[in-house]
């Protein structure tokens, strides 16, 4: 996710939310990555999520596929911005 | 400050970890890649100063120069890929910590390779190849790797910055 979350970095993550939108960065169990943080880039009708990484060399879309909202750990609303301390 | 205390609790209880950048984290970075990439640009610009200096130049030149133009821009956007990848995926709070200024840098070397795209003025080339010697030196210090500057024993014959491996 770097530039945005490198490396290192916390995420601070609620499940505090009503509905994930696009944009959010979400933390989620992935059947095959384990838990990855990603970025909402489209909202199935029925809830799946399409997830995105910011990096150019991330992992792409089609390898994530569409994840369940209930794989959902949480919203990230706050992370460290490690590399600039 | 927050990243800190965060960083001591962490310590104490370690939070789970949720990986972001998920491609296979290889660590195999050299910053050579980048090197060869800018003296290949050079190497273009050399080439179509050849053809500028011709009087009548053929059909022949004139592919040629197009096939130059277009390496030209391979080996800028090379350039780019290795540094960014590099920035992007080895430097981290330590590496940052030690060199501040590596964005800067690496963002001097994205506007110098843009440079390099638009120009055939050797002297845009050269300056390319500096920046990104000192992006290899600063990238082999991370890893308390001395480096050495030796002239390239190929065309355009500049000096390059490598690894001194040999004590390591």
């Amino acid at each position: 996710m770097s530039p945005d979350i490198s490396d290192g970095s916390f995420v601070l993550t609620s499940r505090l939310f009503r509905h994930v939108q696009v944009g959010h960065i979400v933390a989620v169990d992935h059947e095959v990555y384990g838990f990855i943080v990603k970025r909402v880039a489209k909202v199935a009708p029925d809830g799946q999520l399409w997830l995105e990484g910011t990096n150019v060399s991330s992992l792409t879309s089609e390898r994530i596929g569409w994840v369940s909202p209930r794989r959902v750990l949480g919203k990230v609303w706050w992370f460290s911005r490690y590399r600039h301390c | 400050m927050m990243h800190s205390i965060l960083n001591m609790v962490d310590k104490l209880k370690p939070f789970d970890r949720v990986k972001a950048h998920c491609d296979i984290p290889c660590k195999i970075y050299d910053p050579n890649a980048a090197i060869v990439a800018a003296m290949t640009c050079v190497r273009m610009m050399d080439l179509i100063a050849e053809i500028d200096k011709k009087e009548a130049p053929s059909l022949q030149d004139y592919a040629q120069l197009a096939r130059l133009v277009s390496e030209k821009e391979v080996a800028c956007r090379a350039v780019k890929e290795e540094v960014r990848i590099i920035w992007g995926d080895y430097f981290k709070a330590p590496q940052f910590a030690k060199f501040p200024d590596a964005s800067e840098l690496v963002h001097s070397i994205m506007m110098q390779a843009s440079k390099c795209k638009q120009s055939i003025q050797q002297s845009e080339g050269v300056d390319l190849v500096e920046k990104v010697n000192l992006f290899a030196e600063m990238f082999w210090q991370t890893k308390e790797v001395p480096t050495y500057r030796a002239t390239v024993p190929y065309p355009p014959a500049l000096e390059s910055v490598f690894p001194d491996l040999k004590g390591s």
